[in-house]
């Protein structure tokens, strides 16, 4: 691909500094990201359900750069709203970008994307979340909570654990996992909308799932993070490397299959 | 006068005498329905993988 001009380099790093930073996670940052995330496959954009876009890295990758794009050429667009716009060049894709950056074309960016931290500081009123980079991971371990609640529709879910590729679950980690995700479910309700009602249905209760069901949960949470390259390693050091992400080029988070 | 209050009330559905004609989606807020943000908050960074 041809080179990115060093001005287009510069405001890349500046705000890839900014997201890395945490500075503007913030509610309505992540709707406008979820709304109009987007691949462009080339400069002559083509319409398509982003959200079923395929490769683990590179929607990653990706999603650090793309906000709110209402223009086929827009990249992404600083805090101070200054937009980077894409080179002007005949074929560009956000993979040919990503391969460019980690073969070496641009180390400051490779430093970068090596360093994000594990969580992005606390939002106003929330608690400590997984960095932006990360959201599909996020919505991965979201889709495991809401299969682990079928059974409170059926008694005899079969709802399978992991029993290789990870380090087993002591009941000790069960017990601290289970009510950190009870945590953040109460926080957020939604309104009886089916009986067009104000009322708030509540969070599901999660210590009711019967003890083998809240071990597949937890035992899943660790798989799905070791699915992203996040371990005990990562943990201890406290920063995330999207290099350590396996490019798993067909992957496509369950949640966009679930609603195409 | 009834009095007006714009704050809402939680107070969850209460299920049928047979739970099973009730989804617990009709009960419960469903993970899946909140927000990005919270979805990534729920991944829990502060407990380890």
């Amino acid at each position: 691909m041809s080179s990115l001009k060093e001005e287009v380099i510069q405001d890349l790093v500046r705000i890839l500094e900014e997201r890395i930073s945490g500075m503007i996670i913030t509610n309505k940052t992540d709707v406008n990201w979820l709304r109009n995330l987007e691949f462009r496959k080339g400069i002559s954009y083509v319409e398509q359900d982003l959200n079923v876009s395929s490769g683990r890295r590179l929607r990653a990758f990706a999603s650090l750069f793309i906000v709110n794009v209402k223009d086929s050429k827009l990249l992404t667009r600083g805090l101070d709203g200054k937009a980077v716009y894409l080179p002007d060049i005949e074929e560009y894709t956000f993979e040919e970008f990503m391969y460019s950056v980690q073969e070496g074309s641009q180390p400051k960016l490779y430093s970068l994307l090596a360093n994000l931290p594990y969580s992005s500081p606390v939002s106003k009123g929330g608690d400590f979340e997984l960095h932006l980079a990360y959201q599909d991971l996020a919505y991965e371990i979201c889709e495991d909570v809401n299969e682990a609640c079928e059974y409170f529709d059926n008694p005899d879910l079969y709802y399978p654990g992991v029993d290789e590729g990870i380090e087993p679950v002591s009941q000790e980690f069960i017990d601290r996992v289970i009510p950190s995700l009870q945590r953040e479910l109460d926080r957020e309700l939604r309104r009886d909308y089916k009986n067009n009602s104000d009322f708030l249905r509540p969070a599901v209760p999660l210590a009711k799932l019967p003890p083998h069901i809240q071990r597949a949960l937890v035992e899943r949470r660790r798989f799905r993070f070791s699915q992203f390259g996040i371990g005990r390693k990562q943990w201890d050091r406290q920063y995330l490397s999207i290099w350590e992400i396996p490019e798993d080029k067909e992957y496509v988070p369950r949640r966009w299959l679930r609603m195409c | 006068m009834p009095t007006e209050t714009t704050t809402p009330t939680i107070t969850p559905v209460q299920p049928k005498t047979n739970p099973n004609e009730q989804p617990w989606t009709e009960i419960y807020t469903q993970p899946i329905e909140i927000c990005p943000q919270q979805v990534r908050e729920l991944a829990s960074p502060d407990v380890e993988p």
